[in-house]
């Protein structure tokens, strides 16, 4: 070789070719632009890369959201929490926490009463109310609009600012006795505060949970399915990438070569997806969004204000999305080579025995108490859902064999080419079905939580079934003989009152009201304590909640009433008189507490069941997101395989045979996946239930999540064979 | 030159254009029962776009197409897919078999998807496999070798026993010695079992084994052994 042949093909012009400026890397970004709208399965690709953007944007604008929503409500909180003091003489308003109820759910009520008029209302409120009046929050008007709230606590007089309530969805009430100060200070409940402004948890900060968790179940339940179909979504189509990337690699192009190409392919997709994700913030940004099924309202202020932090998780969202896109392109043979792929596909044979072994973990967990028992369970649980999916698979493999011999000894080619296709191609089946068999655990899951009302909680729902608001209980320190003679004396008509004596000194609680009190509840009139016989079946109830053994008395002309043990019970002539009874109890005693038998404990599990709607919304969106992973990922391997079956479609004349491969390669793995999950679900929750001996079962959610599962899986099937049908129309001889 | 007469394949007087783009100015083309011609001719001259108009699935500007006798445009799809289906075999590049399937069903799989007797088709799909010596018992599609594989797809476009194989690029993909024994296999069925070959073809070695090598360019057929229109 002469020395100037050895100059031109030395190392020189075999290294990559040395970047003019940004020229090359501008060329480079150009092949992957125009790579990306071309080849087979483009178009899906880029559907994929946009939703798996949009997803991965939504995650992180949820997260900016979640942020800023907790530090405008800490501000918020803070700048409300009243500032408490011992001395008289620094305060300026007397203050006081109670709790009232609308429906099931909880709210405070602050109640208040200034000491000096020139001392600043809390935030939110223009002015204090005078004496009588009520402030209270938006929602809380429009929630308890059927309980006739503005009445409830006084004369109604506007409603609380935004800067007053944590959240616009909060229900809160500022209420200002009718008596004066000094009569209020008669009772050691009211306490003095200087004004406003230290942290002071109330309303709902008290049910909140710290941001750390709420970030946590959003990247686990939303997160983790976003970046799994970012994953996806990146190796659809992989089959021309492939090819691309050997071809630059034997020109002599590097992995930063590569990375431009994939850049440039994957940029327009993931930008447009990252783009559109910002209009729900836009959104939220201009007015409150309230968030179904939480039905909580987010603050538009609060995410204004983070419009920093919004910009920055964008640009993160749009780097981690293409970052992903680059760094998970590997160079692979698959496709390259003439000769077709041989399969010999199994699903890991340590995924059947982990997945039995999470089984056996959860049956003997019932064994172990307290934490070694719990953690047993939940490490059972989560080893048996997340390897399930293979399970089903390989239930789904071993069957696609049989198919496959009836489809070939019927000559049926669809149900050959499907059945073949299950079991060379099983990874398809475990990605379709883990959004499935995750879907349903996790509403069997909810439904069993949400049904564990706690044995309390449970009677309370039984009590408000039988009797509804038939026996009300009214409590407080504060009740006196005077305000129990207002409270006879402005009960709606025919109500009776009575004081129930629960003093655990006396042989059982004793139940004292006038004697046509009594009569109306089917009772004699006994002048000394006897125990209850018969009665009506509101009687019953209170007999349920206080104990069997009740006595009864007719009481002298007013009516006693223990101060620690004792409480009064307003048992109306007709339902439906909550309100006028709390309406009364309320103007005669601040802050006393008027709930039908049980109320507390409904409220308690109310709280627990809207903290499952969290779980509930973010747990749907990542599983919407599982299964839209799951679908393309079939839908690549219908494109994958579409160019070998469209030819012999187009030739044939016989496009069925798409509907026929997708029904027998989707749609039954998919059926078969929801069966094996439907009996795991049922088994899983009856042996909670079975365990923590509390809750029910419901076989009409089970077959109900099971049917939205077999309609899934029909429209799978059909979308795939749509869509692969479609595609043959287009198929065309491309040698040339 | 041989006429194709009714059993074989005409083309007459094809005209097709794309834009402003003239691809077939006026083809003329008769390959009778048994006999074979290739077509040769640079990228883009056309010729997928002539072999697409021979399948229908193109409708030509002007011109006839006729296969077994049978007019091809103006036909209905459904009618189109039934002459596709009776009278024309194809042998696509990559062979493109599914490797899922053995051997014996891929070849077979186009007389299942035409509804026709499965016994009879596994049966006739092993008879040819075995008649062009590929090795269908107990080797997987995935395992054939590429002049294996190719003979395959050969045999799948046999098996309806088609009046018309039509064959594009078929030995693209493969090596000097499986090329040559694939192009014989071709031209020697075509020529036993009487069946009109159209071979689609940028390797002139090739091409040169076939009756007849026609060259497309500027829209029309010449024959490249004495220059003059087919």
């Amino acid at each position: 070789m002469s020395a100037v042949g050895e100059r031109t093909a030395g190392p020189a012009s075999a290294a990559p070719p040395t970047p003019r400026g940004g020229r090359l890397w501008g060329q480079l970004l150009r092949i992957g632009f125009a790579a990306g709208r071309g080849g087979p399965g483009d178009r899906l690709r880029f559907w994929a890369l946009f939703a798996a953007a949009v997803a991965v944007a939504v995650v992180a604008l949820g997260s900016v959201a979640a942020i800023a929503t907790y530090d405008g409500r800490a501000a918020r909180d803070e700048a409300r929490g009243p500032m408490l003091t011992d001395r008289r003489q620094d305060a300026v308003a007397l203050w006081r926490e109670s709790f009232d109820a609308v429906g099931e759910v909880q709210h405070s009520v602050i109640y208040v009463s200034p000491l000096k008029a020139d001392a600043p209302p809390p935030p939110g409120l223009t002015h204090w109310p005078a004496p009588g009046e009520a402030v209270l929050s938006p929602e809380l008007v429009r929630q308890g609009e059927q309980e006739e709230i503005t009445t409830r606590y006084g004369h109604f007089a506007g409603t609380i600012g935004r800067s007053g309530l944590v959240s616009p969805s909060e229900r809160f009430a500022y209420v200002r006795p009718a008596q004066p100060a000094p009569e209020l200070l008669k009772n050691d409940s009211w306490q003095y505060a200087t004004g406003f402004g230290r942290a002071y948890p109330m309303g709902e900060g008290l049910n909140g949970r710290p941001l750390g968790q709420l970030l946590l179940t959003l990247g686990v339940l939303t997160g983790l399915p976003a970046l799994s179909l970012l994953v996806v979504a990146a190796r659809v189509g992989s089959r021309t990438r492939d090819r691309r990337s050997g071809l630059l690699q034997a020109l002599g192009g590097t992995w930063r070569h590569r990375a431009v190409v994939n850049t440039g392919e994957a940029a327009l997709p993931i930008a447009a997806g990252t783009v559109l994700a910002i209009l729900p913030m836009l959104v939220a940004m201009s007015t409150d969004l309230r968030i179904p099924p939480t039905g909580y309202l987010l603050n538009s202020g609060d995410l204004r204000a983070a419009w920093p932090m919004t910009v920055a998780a964008l640009l993160v969202s749009f780097a981690v999305s293409l970052g992903a896109v680059v760094l998970l392109h590997r160079v692979q043979r698959d496709g390259t080579a003439t000769r077709p792929r041989s399969f010999t596909s199994r699903i890991p044979l340590w995924r059947l025995y982990g997945c039995g072994a999470g089984i056996a973990l959860v049956a003997i967990s019932q064994y172990f108490r307290g934490t070694p028992g719990l953690l047993a369970f939940a490490f059972g649980t989560v080893a048996m859902w997340a390897l399930l999916p293979s399970v089903a698979a390989a239930a789904s493999r071993a069957l696609g064999a049989k198919f496959a011999a009836r489809g070939f000894a019927n000559g049926r080619p669809g149900q050959l080419i499907g059945g073949r296709w299950t079991v060379a191609h099983p990874g398809v089946v475990v990605r379709l079905a883990i959004a499935m068999v995750i879907g349903l655990g996790l509403i069997c899951q909810i439904q069993v939580w949400n049904s564990r009302l706690g044995e309390k909680a449970a009677a309370a729902r039984a009590s408000e079934a039988r009797v509804g608001d038939g026996v009300l209980t009214v409590y407080s320190r504060d009740i006196t003989p005077p305000a129990i003679r207002d409270l006879a004396g402005s009960l709606p008509a025919g109500a009776g009152l009575f004081s129930l004596d629960t003093d655990p000194e006396q042989p059982a609680p004793l139940l004292q009201g006038s004697c046509d009190a009594l009569r109306s509840l089917g009772l004699p009139c006994p002048a000394t304590p006897e125990t209850a016989e018969g009665g009506d079946r509101r009687l019953e109830e209170i007999r349920n909640w206080y104990g069997p053994q009740l006595r009864i008395r007719v009481a002298p002309s007013d009516l006693p009433l223990d101060r620690l043990y004792g409480q009064l019970l307003v048992i109306p002539e007709t339902p439906g008189q909550q309100a006028a009874v709390e309406r009364a109890a309320l103007a005669a005693v601040p802050a006393v507490n008027v709930e039908t038998l049980g109320e507390n404990w409904l409220t308690g599990a109310s709280n627990k069941a809207r903290l499952n709607n969290w779980i509930l919304l973010f747990g749907s969106l990542g599983l919407a997101l599982l299964l839209l992973a799951g679908t393309t990922s079939a839908a690549a391997e219908f494109v994958r395989v579409r160019h070998v079956l469209a030819p012999l479609a187009v030739l044939t004349g016989s496009d069925r045979v798409f509907r026929s491969v997708a029904l027998w390669h989707l749609t039954v793995p998919l059926l078969i996946a929801t069966f094996i999950t439907g009996v795991v679900s049922a088994w899983h929750s009856l042996f909670f239930i079975a365990v923590v001996q509390e809750g029910s079962f419901s076989w009409s959610v089970l077959a109900g999540a099971m049917a939205g599962c077999a309609v899934l899986a029909v429209a799978v099937g059909l979308l795939g064979g749509r869509t692969a049908a479609r595609a043959a129309h287009h198929w065309r001889p491309a040698a040339d | 030159m041989a006429a194709g007469g009714s059993a074989g394949l005409r083309v007459e007087g094809l005209h097709h254009r794309l834009g402003e783009r003239v691809l077939l100015d006026g083809v003329e083309l008769d390959v009778g029962p048994g006999e074979s011609v290739a077509v040769t001719g640079p990228s883009g001259s056309g010729k997928s776009t002539l072999l697409m108009c021979v399948l229908g699935l193109v409708a030509p500007d002007r011109g006839s197409v006729r296969i077994g006798g049978r007019e091809l445009t103006g036909l209905a799809a459904g009618q189109l897919a039934q002459v596709r289906r009776e009278l024309m075999g194809m042998v696509f590049q990559f062979g493109e078999l599914l490797p899922e399937l053995t051997p014996v069903e891929n070849v077979a799989l186009p007389m299942l998807l035409s509804g026709g007797d499965h016994r009879a088709a596994y049966r006739r799909a092993t008879e040819l496999l075995a008649d062009l010596g590929v090795p269908h018992e107990g080797t997987a599609t995935g395992m054939l070798s590429g002049g294996e594989r190719q003979r395959a797809a050969v045999a799948r476009a046999l098996i309806t026993e088609p009046a018309v194989l039509l064959a594009d690029e078929p030995t693209g993909a493969l090596d000097p010695e499986a090329r040559e024994a694939v192009a014989d296999l071709l031209f020697t069925v075509s020529r036993e079992r009487g069946c009109a070959l159209l071979l689609v073809t940028h390797d002139l070695s090739v091409a040169a084994r076939a009756g007849r090598t026609l060259r497309l360019e500027a829209g029309t057929l010449t024959d490249v052994r004495d220059g003059v229109g087919a």
